[in-house]
């Protein structure tokens, strides 16, 4: 029953980065002091030394960071943040409910996975760069398009001669009354075959050419 | 990319059910060019591990492990 009374904690520390040794280890003895004063119980610690920031806070670069893993009562827990908020030397904390199931990872260790993942992409980015450069130039097939363009040309032939046979047959019957209209239409399309016809055998000449 | 269909979270395969706001180089992959964090139609997870991602990215942020902006 007493587990389940006290939950587990992770509190992060940033303090000043030029306090000296001896002045960082009073402070973090302090917090210890603190926590234990309260019921805390600490069970890991782990200092990562003096780290640059993302981005500058209060006109600094730079921040010793130290992370204490402990448990306590949840009441408690408030009584922490007015010694922390008071005292000067801390610039941020960070107090994180951890569930019961969780590993303990330190900083080196999350540092060692991120660079071998890092290795592993780059080798599948090299070995992408090689198998590019080796399919690429597979792709020459030109000379059976010219064969296919060729036929086309003359299946375009036999498409166009029946279309424009129909309509002559069929306007003069339905249109009887109004003869000169039809008269016009019958000497264009005439006109038009021609031209086809000169095209067709331009292009039977020389296939190459494109409409 | 997965496929839209077929895909899964990316905390759910692995199963990590709790997101360290210490791992900065998982913490990353989740935030655009400008350290924003990626929606849920881009990031593939599901409701409540991109919840629990938001929150890791806005602890990493107040500590300085990660930028607002870039």
């Amino acid at each position: 029953m007493e587990n389940l009374e006290t939950t587990k904690y992770e509190i992060m520390l940033i303090l000043l980065p030029d306090l000296g040794e001896e002045k960082t280890k009073n402070e973090l003895d302090e917090v210890r002091s603190v926590i234990s004063e309260n019921g805390g119980e600490i069970f890991n610690e782990d200092l990562w030394g003096v780290r640059e920031f993302a981005y500058r806070i209060k006109k600094l670069d730079e921040g010793y960071y130290a992370v204490f893993n402990f448990t306590m009562e949840p009441g408690k827990l408030k009584k922490l943040d007015k010694p922390l908020v008071l005292n000067q030397s801390v610039l941020r904390y960070l107090i994180v409910k951890t569930p019961n199931s969780h590993e303990i990872i330190t900083l080196e260790e999350y540092e060692e996975k991120a660079a071998k993942e890092k290795a592993e992409e780059d080798k599948k980015k090299e070995e992408k760069e090689k198998g590019k450069s080796a399919p690429r130039p597979k792709p020459k097939p030109k000379p059976k398009a010219k064969v296919e363009k060729v036929e086309k040309v003359e299946k375009v032939e036999k498409k166009e001669e029946p279309k424009k046979e129909e309509p002559k047959e069929e306007k003069p019957e339905k249109e009887e009354e109004p003869k000169e209209e039809p008269k016009k239409e019958e000497k264009k399309p005439a006109a038009k075959l021609d031209d086809v016809d000169e095209r067709l055998r331009s292009i039977i000449d020389d296939p190459d050419i494109s409409l | 990319m997965p496929s839209y269909k077929n895909r899964k979270c990316h905390f759910c395969e692995n199963q990590l059910e709790h997101i360290d706001y210490k791992n900065v180089s998982l913490i990353e992959k989740f935030t655009s060019q400008y350290f924003k964090i990626v929606p849920r139609y881009y990031s593939g997870a599901c409701l409540k591990h991109q919840k629990k991602l938001t929150t890791a990215i806005k602890n990493a942020r107040i500590m300085g492990l990660t930028s607002f902006i870039r």
